[in-house]
């Protein structure tokens, strides 16, 4: 602990080679949070970078002795939200059901191929998020697939728990509607 | 009872999520109602299946590649920093430092320059133009009755020096200096314009400076005989 709160002093100071230890360091769990609420490679590496693009230009005003992945959750998560209702306001707006289907199909095609790496993974939890509302979609992420404590959702949110309690049930009802309809699929 | 209620606090049976007194009630339902400890155990398996999906390891692709971009992004940002900073810096002293500014400034200089020096060749237009007009009249050697006709004459265009204004008479200074300074070769009309001034000199102001006062002016003209007699005659 002593030796990240030297490395984000030097930060402070305008350290640039400090700074790549902190992004070297974190990217990887920022990059895991991207991609669990978005389900897209191409998009979770842009709000990683604008996170860490944010987490610079804001590096003054964070405490060293405070936890830094706190405050790069709020970051990513608030990016990631903005990126989720962008994506919703957009699809509402463009296409008809049939255009969004053959669209998500070829896009889904495309993120597969240049993203092999977590394939499995993007396709379960797209299957399992989609037709949450955003909101919904963080918390049950930041809940259920990070495995956060309430309190840290509630700092990193900023909602209150019941407000977080009525997404989670929300969004846990929806998954379970549709794991119900697979199990009497097959 | 409703089983609505505890189905909804099935999907927060998790640490944190429903208070004590909540788990309580619930677990007391769950004994007695199948339909809601069916649910709970579906629950139960999607929470696990959930898990597995939290424990599988995301891979950054191109991590190192990310890493550079990041930073490279940072550079950038920090440039255009610097940059804006700097422009900041040049609007805090720009009256100074900055060539337009500089630009400016010799502008004004030189525009109050050149204004002087139009008003300096004005002022000789109109006195060389008013001994021309004069040129042509009568001296006081030839015709003394002339000489109180030019006199006349040269008083009508007086203002052409001298301006009146407020009843009071303004000189320029320059052009009496002039006109003091060619005193010997001075056409009549113009010393008659001196004797003017000299007779008026009360209500003439504004114009005289330290080397060049009424007093001067009157000792110039008493040397003079032509224009003692010139006085007299008219
Ligand atoms: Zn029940």
């Amino acid at each position: 602990m002593p030796e990240l709160y030297d490395i984000f002093l030097r930060c402070q100071n305008g350290d640039l080679a400090a700074f790549r230890q902190v992004v070297e360091t974190h990217q990887s769990f920022a990059f895991s949070l991207a991609l669990r609420m978005l389900c897209d490679a191409e998009d979770a590496r842009d709000v990683v970078q604008e996170s860490f693009i944010k987490v610079w230009q804001n590096i003054g005003q964070f405490d060293p002795n405070r936890k830094f992945t706190t405050w790069l959750y709020k970051i990513i998560t608030n990016l990631c939200l903005d990126y989720l209702k962008a994506r919703k306001r957009k699809n509402r707006l463009f296409s008809s059901p049939l255009d969004s289907k053959v669209g998500n199909l070829a896009r889904a095609e495309v993120d597969e191929e240049k993203n092999c790496m977590n394939k499995e993974l993007i396709k379960e939890i797209k299957m399992l998020a989609e037709g949450l509302t955003p909101k919904q979609r963080i918390v049950f992420v930041l809940r259920d697939l990070q495995g956060l404590e309430m309190d840290q959702v509630v700092k990193i949110t900023g909602l209150n728990k019941s407000k977080i309690k009525s997404n989670l049930y929300h969004a846990r009802m929806n998954i379970r509607a549709k794991l119900e309809a697979l199990e009497k699929e097959k | 009872m409703s089983c609505k209620k505890y189905q909804k606090m099935l999907f927060l049976d998790r640490p944190g999520e429903l208070s004590q007194s909540e788990q309580k009630e619930l677990q007391q339902h769950l004994l007695t109602c199948t339909a809601c400890a069916k649910l709970q155990e579906k629950i139960e398996n999607d929470a696990a299946i959930i898990e597995r999906l939290r424990q599988t390891a995301v891979n950054v692709p191109n991590a190192f590649q990310l890493t550079d971009d990041i930073l490279y992004s940072v550079k950038l940002q920090r440039r255009a920093l610097n940059i804006q900073r700097k422009r900041w810096i040049n609007n805090l002293f720009p009256r100074f430092t900055l060539p337009r500014l500089r630009f400016v400034l010799t502008t004004f200089v030189v525009l109050i320059i050149a204004g002087f020096l139009g008003q300096e060749v004005m002022i000789l237009g109109r006195i060389s133009k008013l001994e021309k007009q004069l040129a042509d009249k009568p001296t006081v050697q030839s015709h003394d009755i002339h000489e109180s006709a030019a006199m006349k004459s040269f008083l009508k265009n007086l203002d052409q020096l001298a301006l009146v204004k407020d009843d009071k008479i303004l000189v320029n200074k320059k052009s009496l200096e002039t006109l003091l300074k060619s005193y010997g070769e001075l056409k009549m009309s113009n010393r008659i314009l001196l004797q003017y001034l000299q007779d008026h000199k009360a209500e003439i102001e504004g114009f005289y400076e330290k080397s060049i006062n009424p007093d001067q002016i009157e000792k110039v003209l008493k040397k003079d005989k032509r224009f003692r007699q010139l006085i007299r005659e008219s």
